[in-house]
């Protein structure tokens, strides 16, 4: 790259060629000290720990609050069954037999089932709904009319029949949920024992008065 | 491009696992929820919307309602919502599979709306319920305290000269009542919009999410 006699002072030349440079490199390389580790030893060490960490973390809160990728479960917190046990879903009447009160009974008696002062008798803590089963199945069939006591209490209404609307363990679900709750202790209604009076009433139509009921049963 | 087989194989992998992981697990651990039969009553619940109320989701969806709402109840030991009496039960995934789009929502400007459908009360009317949302969404000052805008134009405020006065004509006193001779009637838009916030109401708690979702310390019996 000398000067030559068409272009004595190099006009529009570059200053270096590539060997040139090249060769300036190789130079200066080789006064360059040698590294072992490739250049920056400590930050994999560093990246690798943060690593370690964050999968850490992660498989801490997957065992945690995965829920084991339930569907049906939302409360992290829930009781856990073994992996494999089959969860049978626990349907007890009393359940069910909230339902039906609260779509037909709580009307009247209330969900405290305390029902209304002088109105609607209470459930809670009454003697005819710890009775005899016998008793408040016909009610509940047929309707009751007229005077009943109730806790030392009087009362004069009409209670509607409810045999058409319900079937035989909606009635016995009902019945178990009344006899249950509110501090009840009685001894739940079967579905068959619906049917049977159900059976036993035949054609009638006509409510129960609370003198005929309390000859029936004990 | 030096590379290029191990850059594209790279990038496939990095979308192809993340799409497994957001869009076929989630498939796999929710697509197959159905709706729950009631063993009592054989009864399929969440119960379908009716035709008016899922009109009145797209109008919720619409209006942007969800950026101030939302629908989910969380359950006992995450936050205060069943205290709050949001909701008697936590909000399950079951709940949501009517839903063509899920308006969970994000952030909670405004009350939780997913039970809004018996805040007041079951035994509340239906003609109650209306009037309520009716008054909230023209006027909701004159029914509760806080930042919701008005939504008065999803209501005609017309003349009752010469006309028979309309059965939906809102109820109101004081400030937010029209000029007299006047009536506030809701469009179709805002009958939708209530209809769908009267469906929202998750009474029904599935037993086997019931029994799923006890914690350790109480029997499944508790809490009825």
């Amino acid at each position: 790259m000398s000067s030559s006699p068409d272009n004595k002072y190099r006009f529009e030349e570059a200053g270096a060629s590539d060997d040139s440079i090249q060769q300036v490199h190789a130079q200066l390389r080789k006064q360059m000290p040698e590294k072992a580790h490739g250049g920056y030893p400590f930050l994999p060490l560093g990246v690798l720990g943060m690593m370690c960490c964050a999968v850490l973390f992660g498989a801490i809160y997957l065992a945690n609050y995965s829920i084991r990728f339930d569907p049906l479960v939302v409360n992290e917190h829930a009781k856990r069954e073994k992996p494999g046990a089959i969860v049978q879903a626990p349907v007890s009447p009393v359940m069910l037999g909230k339902k039906v009160f609260g779509t037909i009974c709580i009307t009247c008696h209330q969900a405290t089932g305390q029902g209304v002062p002088g109105v609607f008798p209470p459930l809670a803590g009454s003697e005819w709904a710890q009775g005899d089963e016998e008793r408040i199945i016909r009610i509940v069939l047929l309707g009751l009319n007229g005077p009943v006591k109730v806790e030392n209490k009087d009362f004069n209404n009409a209670m509607p029949a409810l045999g058409t609307s319900l079937k035989d363990e909606q009635i016995a679900h009902a019945l178990t949920y009344v006899r249950q709750e509110w501090g009840n202790k009685a001894p739940e209604v079967q579905p068959e024992a619906v049917a049977r009076i159900r059976a036993e009433l035949g054609n009638r139509s006509k409510p129960f008065t609370a003198d005929e009921l309390l000859k029936i049963g004990k | 491009m030096k590379n290029g087989l191990a850059l594209f194989l790279g990038v496939f992998a990095i979308i192809a696992v993340s799409w497994a992981g957001v869009l076929l697990a989630a498939h796999k651990q929710l697509g197959s929820l159905s709706q729950f039969r009631d063993p009592t009553d054989d009864t399929l619940y969440p119960q379908r919307m009716s035709g008016l109320a899922d009109e009145g989701r797209m109008v919720y969806q619409d209006l942007g309602c969800a950026t101030c709402h939302t629908q989910q109840v969380r359950h006992e030991g995450f936050g205060a919502d069943i205290a709050r009496k949001w909701g008697q039960r936590p909000s399950y995934a079951r709940d949501y599979i009517r839903d063509k789009t899920v308006l969970i929502g994000q952030s909670r400007m405004g009350p939780d709306l997913r039970n809004v459908g018996v805040r007041l009360g079951e035994t509340t009317s239906a003609d109650d319920y209306s009037d309520y949302f009716y008054k909230i969404l023209y006027a909701p000052e004159s029914v509760a305290s806080g930042n919701m805008p008005s939504y008065k134009f999803l209501f005609d405020t017309h003349s009752t000269r010469d006309r028979q006065p309309s059965y939906l004509a809102l109820k109101l006193t004081g400030k937010s009542a029209p000029a007299s001779g006047y009536e506030v009637v809701p469009s179709y838009r805002a009958r939708a919009l209530v209809a769908y916030l009267e469906s929202l109401k998750d009474t029904y708690d599935y037993p086997t999410e019931r029994s799923l979702n006890a914690t350790a310390g109480k029997s499944t019996e508790e809490g009825h």
